[in-house]
C-alpha cells in the first residue's frame, strides 16, 4: 500500500523532494546524512578539516575544540581523538601543549 | 556617438585627443574587451584618456555608463573623478572579463574588492569550484538563447504563482517598468511577453534589469531554475537602515543532456554590518545556499561530496558564517541535523503585525524565537503533520487497529507530545532538532524510494521516517553555521554522530597522513 503525504496538494511535501524532479532522487543525499556515506564523502572532508588544522595556531580554538569534545563525547571517544591529533600534528604545534590540560600528562 | 562627438571637438593635447576619440566608442572598447590581445590596451586607453575630460564631457558618459553599461550612479560618478580608484578598478576588470562583456563588471570588480578583502581567491577559481560541470562530468553547458528564452517564460509562469496580491502588484510594477525600459508599451498581457521574446536584444536587456534579477532570485528560491546556465551578480544592496553593503549572488547551472536535467548551486556572498544596537565585528556571510544535483551524479553520491567541497571552498574564501536556506532541494531535516534555526536572519522577514510584536531592535532573543516558529515554522509544520498523521491512520483498515494507532498519533503524538513541543517553541525554548525529533523512534511508518510514506512491512519501506521528518519538508527556514574550526569540528561530530568521529573515519577505510594508519 501506498500513501502520499498531501494525497490533494502540496506535492513538494513528500521527503522533501524538489516537485520539479519527478524522478524523485532526494534519497541519496538522505542516505549519506543518515550516515551511510557510500562515497566516503563525509570521511574524506574529516580528513581534509585535520589537515586544516595542522594550520591552526590559536591555542584558544584549540581548548575550545577539545571542550566541545570532552562534553559530546565518551571518554573512550575523547582519548581516541586527541590520540589522533596527537600523531597527526608537527611537533611544533600548539596543540601539544594544550592537551596536557586535558590529559593530565606533563 | 554624442560623447564620440563631443571628446572629438574638444581641444587636447593630440596623444590625449588621439586616445579620447579612440577609447570613447564604448562599443568598439567592449568588443576589443572580449577580445584577450587588445583587453588590457582599451581598458588602459580609457582608464589615461578619463583624466582628461571637462565635467561637461563627462556627464554623457557618465549617463551611458549607467544607462548602457549598467553601472549605478555613483560608481559610475567616481570612475571619472578618482584615478585611484579607476585604477584598481581596471585592474580588477581583468579577472571579470571572461564572465561579461559589460563596463558593469568594473562595478562588479570593485563590489568583488570590498566584499572579499585581500587575501580572497581569485574569482575565476571560485567560478571553477562551484561549477557543477567540474565534479559532474555527465553535464554539459546550457545553451545561451533558449536559456535566455526559457527563463523569460519561467518568470512568466513564477507570477502565476503568486499568492499574496501585494507581492503580486510589486512584481507587475516590475515588469511594467523593465518593458518599459527595454521600448515595449506595456499592456499587462501576453503580447509584452511575446515582444520580448521576439529580439534577442531586448530579450538580454530585460533580463538583465536589475529589479527584474532580483524579482527572478526571489521567485525561483527554491525551485527548480530553468535560467542562463552562469550567473553572477554583484550588486550594493540597500538595507532598511539605508546602508549600502557589497553583495554577490553566485548561481551556476548545468543540464544531462540525456536527461534534460538541470543541476544547480547558487549562493550570495555578503558583508554583513554588525546589527544595530549590538556590538562586534561584521561579518562575510554565505546565504541562501541552495543546491540541486542531477540523479545520476546523486545516485553515485557525489553530490554531497559536492556540497562538502564548497564548505571547504567557503572557508577559503575567509567566509565567517554560511547560512543555508534549508528547502526542499537539500531537506529541511538535514539542516536540522547540523545547525538551528538562524533566528535574526528569520526575525528580520517576519511580517510587519509580528515585527511590531517584537518592537525595536536589540530583540529579546527569546521572543524573537518564539515568533519566527510561532509564524514562520509551525503552520506548516503543523499542516504536514497532520495530514502525515491521518495518512497512516486512513491506511489501516482493521478498525481496533485503527482506534489504537489513533490514539498512539492523535492522543500521545500530536495532543501531548507535540502540544508540549510547542508551548516551548512559542516561549522561545525550543531547537529545530527537537522539532524534527518528534516522533523518532515510532516505526509507524517508512519511506519509499518515490519519497512516499508506505507501512513499515511494505516491500519497497526502504527509509526510516518519522513524524517530524515528515512534517519539516518544505519549509524554507534557515540554518546557520560558522566556519571556523570549532564549528567545523562541531559539523562533522553532528553528521557522524552515533558511530563516532575515529571509528568512522576507521570503518570507511580513510587514512590520514603515512604515519598514522588508522
Amino acid at each position: 500500500m501506498k500513501l502520499e503525504l498531501h494525497p490533494l496538494q502540496n506535492d513538494a511535501c513528500r521527503f522533501g523532494i524538489d516537485p520539479a524532479d519527478t524522478r524523485k532522487t532526494d534519497i541519496a543525499f538522505y542516505d549519506w546524512i543518515t550516515g551511510k556515506d557510500p562515497s566516503k564523502a563525509l570521511a574524506r572532508f574529516m580528513v581534509w578539516l585535520l589537515d586544516e588544522f595542522k594550520e591552526e595556531k590559536d591555542q584558544a580554538t584549540i581548548r575550545n575544540v577539545l571542550d566541545d569534545w570532552r562534553w559530546s563525547c565518551d571518554a573512550d571517544e575523547f582519548q581516541s581523538r586527541v590520540s589522533v591529533l596527537s600523531r597527526l600534528m608537527p611537533d611544533s604545534h600548539p596543540f601539544h601543549a594544550v592537551k596536557n590540560e586535558y590529559t593530565g600528562k606533563p | 556617438m554624442q560623447a564620440q562627438e563631443t571628446v572629438s571637438s574638444q581641444e587636447t593635447p593630440r596623444k590625449a585627443k588621439a586616445a579620447a576619440t579612440k577609447t570613447f566608442d564604448f562599443q568598439e572598447a567592449l568588443e576589443a574587451l572580449k577580445d584577450g590581445a587588445k583587453k588590457h590596451e582599451s581598458l588602459s586607453l580609457l582608464e589615461r584618456a578619463a583624466e582628461h575630460l571637462s565635467p561637461e564631457q563627462r556627464r554623457p558618459l557618465v549617463q551611458r555608463l549607467i544607462e548602457q553599461e549598467g553601472c549605478s550612479q555613483a560608481f559610475a560618478e567616481r570612475f571619472f573623478d578618482d584615478a585611484k580608484f579607476r585604477k584598481r578598478v581596471t585592474e580588477s576588470c581583468r579577472n571579470f572579463s571572461e564572465h561579461g562583456e559589460r563596463m558593469v563588471r568594473l562595478e562588479e570588480a570593485e563590489i568583488f574588492t570590498e566584499l572579499m578583502q585581500p587575501g580572497s581567491e581569485d574569482i575565476a577559481i571560485l567560478l571553477k569550484t562551484t561549477n557543477p560541470q567540474e565534479r559532474f562530468k555527465q553535464l554539459e553547458p546550457l545553451d545561451a538563447e533558449d536559456l535566455k528564452r526559457n527563463r523569460l517564460w519561467d518568470l512568466k509562469y513564477q507570477l502565476t504563482r503568486v499568492v499574496n496580491p501585494r507581492e503580486d502588484a510589486l512584481i507587475r510594477e516590475v515588469f511594467k517598468n523593465a518593458f518599459e525600459r527595454v521600448g515595449v508599451q506595456y499592456t499587462g498581457t501576453d503580447a509584452d511577453w511575446s515582444a520580448v521574446l521576439a529580439k534577442s536584444d531586448l530579450l538580454e536587456h530585460f533580463l538583465s534589469d536589475g529589479p527584474v534579477r532580483e524579482v527572478y532570485r526571489k521567485l525561483t528560491n527554491g525551485k527548480k531554475v530553468e535560467g542562463l546556465g552562469r550567473r553572477i551578480q554583484l550588486t550594493w544592496r540597500e538595507r532598511s537602515d539605508g546602508r549600502r553593503i557589497p553583495s554577490m549572488h553566485v548561481q551556476q547551472m548545468a543540464v544531462n543532456p540525456e536527461t534534460n536535467y538541470v543541476s544547480e548551486l547558487g549562493f550570495t556572498i555578503e558583508h554583513e554590518p554588525p546589527q544595530e544596537g549590538e556590538g562586534g565585528e561584521s561579518k562575510r556571510v554565505l546565504k541562501d545556499v541552495i543546491v540541486v544535483v542531477d540523479k545520476d551524479a546523486r545516485n553515485r553520491n557525489e553530490g554531497a561530496e559536492f556540497l562538502l567541497g564548497n564548505l571547504r571552498l567557503i572557508k577559503a574564501y575567509k567566509l565567517h558564517e554560511a547560512e543555508f536556506t534549508a528547502n526542499i532541494k537539500v531537506g529541511s531535516y538535514v539542516w536540522a541535523r547540523i545547525s538551528d534555526v538562524d533566528v535574526p536572519s528569520m526575525a528580520e522577514k517576519l511580517l510587519p503585525n509580528a515585527k511590531a510584536e517584537l518592537g525595536p531592535k536589540p530583540w529579546d532573543e527569546k521572543k524573537a524565537r518564539g515568533l519566527v516558529f510561532r509564524d514562520e515554522i509551525l503552520p506548516t509544520f503543523e499542516k504536514n503533520l497532520v495530514t502525515a498523521i491521518w495518512s497512516v491512520i486512513e491506511s489501516i483498515k482493521d478498525s481496533k487497529e485503527k482506534a489504537a494507532m489513533n490514539n498512539v498519533l492523535i492522543e500521545d503524538f500530536l495532543n501531548t507530545q507535540y502540544d508540549a513541543l510547542k508551548r516551548r517553541a512559542l516561549a522561545g525554548e525550543l531547537s529545530m532538532e527537537e522539532l524534527v525529533n518528534l516522533g523518532k523512534g515510532l516505526d509507524v511508518f517508512r519511506f519509499n524510494n518515490e519519497g512516499e510514506i508506505v507501512r513499515p512491512d511494505a516491500s519497497d519501506a526502504d527509509h526510516y521516517g518519522h513524524l517530524g521528518k515528515a512534517a519539516v519538508m518544505g519549509i524554507p527556514w534557515k540554518a546557520r553555521i560558522g566556519l571556523h574550526t570549532r564549528s567545523m569540528f562541531g559539523l562533522v561530530d553532528r553528521l557522524s554522530k552515533g558511530t563516532g568521529f575515529v571509528s568512522f573515519l576507521k570503518k570507511s577505510g580513510q587514512k590520514i597522513g603515512l604515519a598514522l594508519s588508522l
